[in-house]
Formats: structure tokens, sequence, C-alpha cells
């Protein structure tokens, strides 16, 4: 690992050093009601309070571990996006800019992908409408967010299929809680803009409306100036060899990312809910290559386009039991326009289509069964139907099914054929909840999910909480979970011919990976413990340690299907197939602390530390190590207020050797190779109160100290084993309240 | 990566983690210290237009309890004259009658529909740190306001018109009024 900058590490010791007061001894409550009582009402509200965090409310509630960030938080931190939150969470392996059509890899506690963590808008769904990865990027922005809570750990028992390695929520605020407007408008380098709005108008009648939207677009930075031996150009050549493109007249790196969204909320009183979401995020199918593997063409791209609609009604039907309905559609659409250039295609366009549609009901019971107990239940039904379709010759028509495409497999005659699939699942899951004591709540949970393709699958929860005194609460949770085949693997079906026939006149493929319609879910089971302890009221500290195995892994597989294409024979094609099992053992540490320094200045810090060691059997026989997990990562920052018109927010992230998709000797297990540790420093200031008190205006520095850095990549053989980060950019925006 | 570097930065989480219960800070009041003073401050402001006044204060307490022992001093000393009288509700709040105030729960959010609609048989006057409180049809909310900032009384008094209650001219000019 680098040696850490000597300004990034003395700004680190400062934080420290700067806060030095004489030790004060901890006050309770009592203790600080001998200052209070003498003061008179208005010298009360005006008393400044320091608390612990928010959500020690709903942290003590739940056996898991969770994180709550609050408004506030995110505002402050500038969080713009989820991908900016889950960066900064603790456990969390973060690689951005490195994958062609989800565009930022992830790990959460060693679990790879979005295709294993539920992102929620108000509990309905908001990822893949059909399960699977979709990009969790600039797409998903916050401004509408009054809070985001993050639940680490299967959570299948409640929520359902892929929810192993935990469960994102972007909680809204009621309608008729946000009135009024406000609008940011941003720029800053590389030809960054964005803008984001919020209104909200409700009737006497007590009909509310809140809408919101977002939009951005950056070029980000030309790569190749910044590191240009890793974009030096190179020849476009086949596999075979043979020179398509010569280096000289190669074209230059373009990395270009747009994303939109659009919010509405319109509640009835407390009893009637109706949400729209549409997310929307544009990136190149060229992210993640180097020059000999792709073309960077800057219409080369992948655009997700998500849509999601629900209505709930929640009733009352007796003082101690209430109800939710829930019904939603969600629809997700790749725009048939998304194409590769890649040696792939022999760096000529191929086309993608990619499709998946959800809809669901799900009928949620709360019966507060007496003092100590309150039952929940629910069941549910989801139908869901996907297409999956990779290297077309030409784009996409919708107003065809997936058989009426009308296309052949480039160089043959061989009518190309595109999958689609519907299916559907039956749920029902309960789970009580006992506070036996002051102390010691228990909570049991089991759902059952039957689905029409792989068939039943149960999954049990069972935690503990012990708060032993004020300050010390303890957490247990054993859960199980479930990945259910995503249709990108049981549907894709890609490869090429070069128009070469065998002796039996068969047309020669090579690069297949052929569809598997018989997979199977990946079973996942976690043992997490937790402590956390409030030695004081402004000061928390939560130990995570977890032990998770999953088993059933889908891993990439040899098939013997080499005559699966009528008409052609396919040399040593792939398929996916349940083979692998993955074990991980963690621990994190997280500090949460509010503090004052003197008078004017407030502030609050955060930081986790995080270990992580694990192995993967990916079908192989031989157990190597986790991919794209740092063993070892810390994350630091700190908000430093001063009343209300000034906040400077520094972050720190020290990230050690990361391990790669790739192995350093594929004979010789378990070690990956690994892409070398970083530091990286971002800063954050907001004046407030601006505009007579309407405005707050904010500069945004990532890569304070310009570092150029890498993150692990090697997802496949051709692409970037690191992948080049952005240098220092900056952003300027204005926020202004109606 | 070198030997310092290695464990440079656990050694400098370790700092942080280990070091902030011991490292100072200026004054700190805690939230619910405030909140406490507040609650047994509101008996003053608060009256019957119709005059009836209990011989006893009954403050009443729904869900858990964040106060520590703060309530339990509080109530040591009687306040416009009349002695203090500490009460737990259970869940269905049947036992609220005799209440003079009742302090709800952030715990109890849930169900807070529920539980202003049983109060609401009674002349009590409800209170309550669950944000959107007075919106919902709570009588005061004591919010906290943004970050280091100090709590804040919001007041619905349609809610308490209902229940034949009054606040003083002196709180209301000091609280904000919701209109619901």
């Amino acid at each position: 690992m680098p040696v850490p900058n000597r300004l990034a590490l003395s700004i680190m010791l400062a934080y420290f050093g700067g806060s030095v007061h004489s030790a004060l001894a901890a006050t309770s409550i009592e203790a600080d009601l001998d200052k209070l009582m003498p003061l008179s009402l208005l010298e009360l509200i005006n008393t400044p309070v320091v608390t612990a965090s928010r959500q020690a409310e709903t942290r003590d509630q739940t056996p898991a571990h969770i994180v709550v960030v609050t408004r506030e938080q995110i505002r402050e931190r500038r969080y713009k996006n989820l991908a900016d939150l889950l960066e900064d969470m603790p456990g969390v392996d973060f690689m951005r800019g490195t994958k062609s059509s989800q565009y930022n890899q992830f790990t959460v506690q060693g679990y790879s992908g979005p295709n294993k963590l539920v992102v929620m808008l108000d509990g309905v769904r908001i990822g893949h409408p059909a399960g699977g990865n979709f990009p969790l990027a600039e797409n998903f922005a916050l401004y509408h967010a009054k809070q985001v809570e993050f639940l680490y750990g299967p959570a299948a028992a409640l929520y359902g299929a892929d929810a192993v390695a935990g469960v994102i929520n972007i909680i809204t605020d009621h309608a008729a809680e946000r009135q009024g407007a406000w609008a940011e408008v941003g720029a800053g380098s590389f030809g960054s803009r964005e803008a984001s709005f919020m209104a909200g108008t409700k009737t006497d009648s007590g009909l509310a409306l809140n809408v919101g939207g977002h939009w951005q677009r950056s070029e980000r930075a030309r790569l190749q100036d910044y590191y240009p031996a890793d974009f030096a150009k190179k020849d476009a050549k086949t596999f075979a060899g043979a020179l398509l493109i010569p280096a000289a007249t190669r074209e230059d790196y373009v990395g270009d990312i747009s994303s939109s969204s659009l919010y509405a909320r319109l509640d009835l009183n407390k009893n009637l809910s109706f949400g729209y979401y549409r997310n929307s995020f544009n990136s190149l199918t060229s992210t993640g290559d180097p020059p000999a593997t792709a073309a960077y063409l800057d219409d080369s791209t992948w655009i997700t386009r998500t849509d999601t609609v629900y209505g709930k009604y929640h009733f009352n039907l007796s003082p101690d039991l209430s109800g939710e309905l829930v019904v939603d559609y969600s629809n997700m659409e790749v725009d048939p326009r998304a194409k590769y250039n890649n040696i792939y295609n022999a760096f000529t366009n191929g086309y993608s289509y990619v499709r998946g549609e959800r809809y669901s009901i799900e009928q949620n019971l709360n019966w507060r069964v007496d003092d100590k107990h309150r039952v929940q239940a629910g069941i549910g039904y989801q139908k869901y139907y996907a297409i999956e379709s990779a290297s077309l010759p030409a784009p996409y028509n919708t107003a065809q099914g997936p058989g009426g495409q009308g296309y052949n497999y480039p160089n043959t005659n061989l009518p190309l054929a595109i999958y689609d699939a519907s299916f559907d699942n039956f749920s029902a899951y309960a789970q009580i909840q006992s506070e036996w004591n002051s102390q010691f709540s228990t909570m049991a949970g089991l759902r059952l999910d039957r689905h029409s393709a792989y068939g039943q699958a149960v999954n049990p929860r069972l935690g503990a909480v012990w708060r032993a005194n004020a300050q010390h609460l303890f957490k247990a949770l054993y859960g199980e979970a479930f990945r259910a085949p995503s249709p990108e693997e049981f549907l894709s079906s890609f490869g090429t011919f070069d128009g070469s026939k065998n002796a039996n006149g068969l047309y020669v493929g090579t690069g297949f990976r052929v569809p598997n319609f018989d997979l199977e879910p990946e079973k996942a089971k976690t043992l997490s413990l937790s402590w956390d302890w409030r030695p004081r009221r402004d000061l928390n500290v939560v130990a995570n340690v977890y032990r998770s195995e999953i088993k059933n892994l889908i891993v990439t597989l040899p098939s013997t299907a080499v005559n699966s294409i009528p008409g052609a024979i396919l040399i040593s094609p792939e398929t996916k197939g349940n083979a692998g099992v993955q074990t991980q053992n963690g621990l994190d540490l997280i500090t949460q602390w509010r503090f004052n320094l003197g008078a004017a200045w407030t502030g609050d810090l955060w930081g986790s530390a995080s270990w992580v060691d694990g192995k993967i059997n990916e079908g192989d026989g031989k157990e190597w190590d986790l991919t794209h997990v740092a063993s070892q990562k810390y994350k630091l920052g700190a908000t430093f207020r001063h009343r209300d018109r000034l906040s400077i927010t520094p972050q720190i992230w020290w990230v050690g050797d990361t391990t790669n998709g790739r192995k350093k000797n594929s004979s010789n297990p378990p070690a990956r190779l690994e892409t070398a540790g970083y530091t990286v420093v971002n800063l954050h200031v907001g004046w407030h109160q601006l505009l007579d008190g309407k405005a707050t205006l904010w500069l945004d520095v990532y890569n304070l100290f310009d570092k150029r850095y890498y993150v692990a990549h090697g997802s496949a053989s051709r692409t970037f084993f690191d992948m080049p980060q952005q240098p220092r950019t900056l952003m300027a925006a204005l926020e202004y309240r109606f | 990566m070198t030997r310092l570097t290695r464990w440079l930065a656990p050694a400098l989480f370790l700092l942080v983690w280990l070091g902030a219960p011991v490292l100072a800070q200026g004054a700190a009041v805690s939230e619910y210290a405030v909140k406490s003073a507040l609650l047994f401050r509101l008996p003053q402001f608060v009256y019957r237009p119709d005059g009836v006044r209990s011989p006893e204060l009954v403050m009443c307490l729904l869900g858990s309890n964040p106060f520590g022992g703060a309530l339990e001093k509080l109530a040591l000393t009687p306040i416009d004259g009349r002695p203090v009288r500490l009460v737990k509700l259970n869940t269905a709040a049947s036992d609220a009658g005799e209440c003079s105030f009742v302090f709800i729960s952030r715990g109890e959010a849930d169900n807070l529909d529920g539980i202003l609609r049983r109060l609401g048989r009674h002349a009590v006057v409800t209170v309550s740190d669950i944000e959107g409180f007075a919106r919902s049809g709570g009588m005061v909310e004591l919010a906290l306001g943004g970050e280091g900032a100090a709590i804040s009384i919001l007041i619905n008094r349609k809610a308490a018109q209902k229940q034949n209650i009054e606040f003083n001219a002196q709180l209301l000019r000091l609280a904000k009024v919701i209109e619901p």
C-alpha cells in the first residue's frame, strides 16, 4: 500500500488534536437537569442539545445490524445518490465505473453485486423487477429521502428473494409533511452538470402531493490524459489476431455518464398513498475495458430505465390490529439502441435488449397481541416477465416479440434465438416480536416462497436483543436467505460465428454462453452478533461480527450443449450452473460521535473499520480468496458546523489491497491477484442561510489531493485488471428554498 | 505496504474509537434533559377555560422511558402548588382517565392513530417527540431542530380545544402553532 499522503494524515490528526479540551466527566440526564431547572421557558427552548443518533429507537427494536442515515446526514455528507451513500457504509467495498451494464461493482460484507441487495423506496422494490443486476449509481438520487435504512445480512424472512447481503430502504416523508419547494443546480469539472428539485402542495381535504426529480450529466475525466500507460492506443484485432483497426487510427477515450429520475407521492390522509418513481442511467458499454478489448464510442451506450408505480392502503381493523395492502408494478427496460463494440463482436456493433417486469400484490397485517408480543404477517403474489438478448446484429424491435425479430446470427443463416420467460411466485411470511421484559426481546420469523420455476424456498430468521443496561446492547441474529437466478443467468445466450463451417457443414461458434433453464436459487445463511455501546448520549460504538455461507452458488461452468443451436457446433461453450460455495467471516467496528467545540461550533464524527476474510469455490473444487474485497478498510468522516452558517465535511477512505477477479495461478489456490490499496480524501463545504436565509452554496471536492489510484476489476479475462479512477473533481451547487 | 503504513490506519482508527469518550467537548446538555424540563414546565401554561383543576397533577408515560430518572426527580417538586404523581400507562391506555398529561414515547409511533383515538376520550394533554405528532392530532410536540439546535414546541390548538384545553399566550408566542 502506498505511503499515506502526509497532508491527509495531518488532517486526520488535527481532528483529534483540535478537539482536545480539558476532560469532562460523563453527564447524565439527571445531572443536566440541575443546570436547566433555573431557566425560564424561553431559555429552555433556546438551549442547544446534543443527542445521540436518532436511529436509537429503530436499532433497539431489531436484532439485525442496521445503519440509519438521516436527511441531515445525507445533506451534509453530500450523499447525492445511493452510490455515494453505499460507498461510505461500513463493510462495503465499492468499485466505481468498472462494469459495462451495471456500471459500479460493490460487495457488502463479502457478498458481491446488486443482485444480492434489495433496494426499496418506501418498502417497494425499485431494483431489477425480475431480479438480477442493475446500475446502482447516480440514478438513485436521494433528493427525496427523509432517511435511508441499511439493514445488513439476510432478510429474506421478511422481504423474500435476493435479500442476502441486506436491504436498503429509502424512506420519504408523508406528502403532507413536506410542503414548499426547493431546487438545486450545480456544475463542475469535466462538463459535469446537475439539477434537482422537490415541491409539495396539499388541500384542506387531506390530499397532499410531493413531486421531485433530478438530472445529471458528466463527461468524466478523459482518463487517457491521467493514466496514459493504461489507455495507450492498441490495435483492434479479432480473437484470431486479424487486424481490424490499427492503433494509430484508434479513437480517444470517452467515459460519459448521465442519469435522471422523477418522483411523485400522493397521500390521502394517513390511509391511502400512491407513488411513482422513474430512474434512468446512461453509461458506455466500454466501461471497464482496455483499448485492446473495446472501442471507445460515445454512442455505444447502455441506457437502463426503470418505472415503478405503487398504491398502499393502510387500515385499522381494531386498536391492536392494522393492515396494509400494497400493489405495485415495475418495468425495467434497456434501450434497444444499447450496443457493444468490442473484440467479442469483432469490433462491430452487437446490440442488446433487456426487459424485466413485475406485478405484485401483498397484504400485510400488524397485530399487537398484548403488551409483550407483536405479530407481523403477510401473503403476496408476484408475477414476472423477462427478456434477455445480446449480440444482436441490429436493435431489438420492441413492436415484435422475442420470436418475431427475424435476425440471424452474424455470418450465418441460422435464426438467432432470443429467450424470454414468465414466472410467478406466491409468498407468505410471519414474524413474532416478543419483549419479555425491559431488557430482553426476541424475534422469530419464517417466510415461504413458492416459485413456478425453481420450486419452494423456506427461510427462517431468529434473533434476540439483550439490553444489559442503558449503555450496552447486545444482538444476535441467525437468518437464511436465497438469491433467485436472474434472467441474465438463465436466459442469456451470446457468442460469435465467423462464418466458417466444419467438415459436417455446421457453423463453428466460439465464446458461447448457452442458457440453463434449470438453475436453482443460491442459499445463504448468516450468523451476526452485535455489541452496541453507548457510553454517553452523544457517543455510539458498534461492533458487528458475522459469519456467512452461501451454497448453490451460480457460477460459470463448461457446458456439454455443443449442439444447442441447430445447424451449428459450439466450441467449448459455457453456461451458468449451481456449483459454488462461499464462506466468509468479518468484523465491522463503527463509531458515531456528536461533539461541541465551544459555543459556536458543533460537529459529528463517524467512522468504520472493516475486516473480512473468506473463500469461494467456483465449481472447480478449489477454494479461492473472495473477489473484490479488501481485507481491511477504514472510513472516517466528520462534519464541523459553525452555528447554522457553515458546514465543513472531510471524508477519508483508506482501503487495503483488494482482491481482483483474476487468480495468481489457476493451479495454485487460494491466492487471487490484488489491486494495491489507496487513500482518498473528499471535502464538502456548505455556506448556509444565504440570500435571506433561503440558499445554500455547496462546494464538493472529490479526490482532494488528486491521487492517481485504481480499484479492483479483472472481472473477466479481457477487462482492465485494475480500473483507473477519477482525478480531482470539483463541483459547485446552489440550493434555493422557495 | 510498509510495516508503518500497515499499522497506521488501524492505529488511527483505534485512536478515534477508544479516544472519543475521553476527548473533551464543550458544555453538552442532553436532549431528554431538556425535554423532561419542558414537559414539567408545561402545566404552568395550560388551563381549562371552565376552571376545572384537579387537586394533584398526574403525569403519565405511555411507552418506553427515554428520560432515565429525570421524571422521578422532577416529580419531587410540586407544580403550581399541586403534588405530582407519575403513572406508567398500559399500552391500551385504558387507565388514562386519571392523567393530566400523557407523554407518548417514540416507540409508539406506529400505533399513534389508535393511541390518540383512545386518549381523545379523556381531557388529557397529549405530549410527544414523535415527528409529526402535532400534525397527526397530538397537542404538544417537542421537536428537535437541526443539528446542534434546540428543542422547539409545536402546538395543535384545535386538538386541545376539542378537549376544552387551552394554552396561555406566553406559550403560544414561544411555540409554533400547527394547523393540520
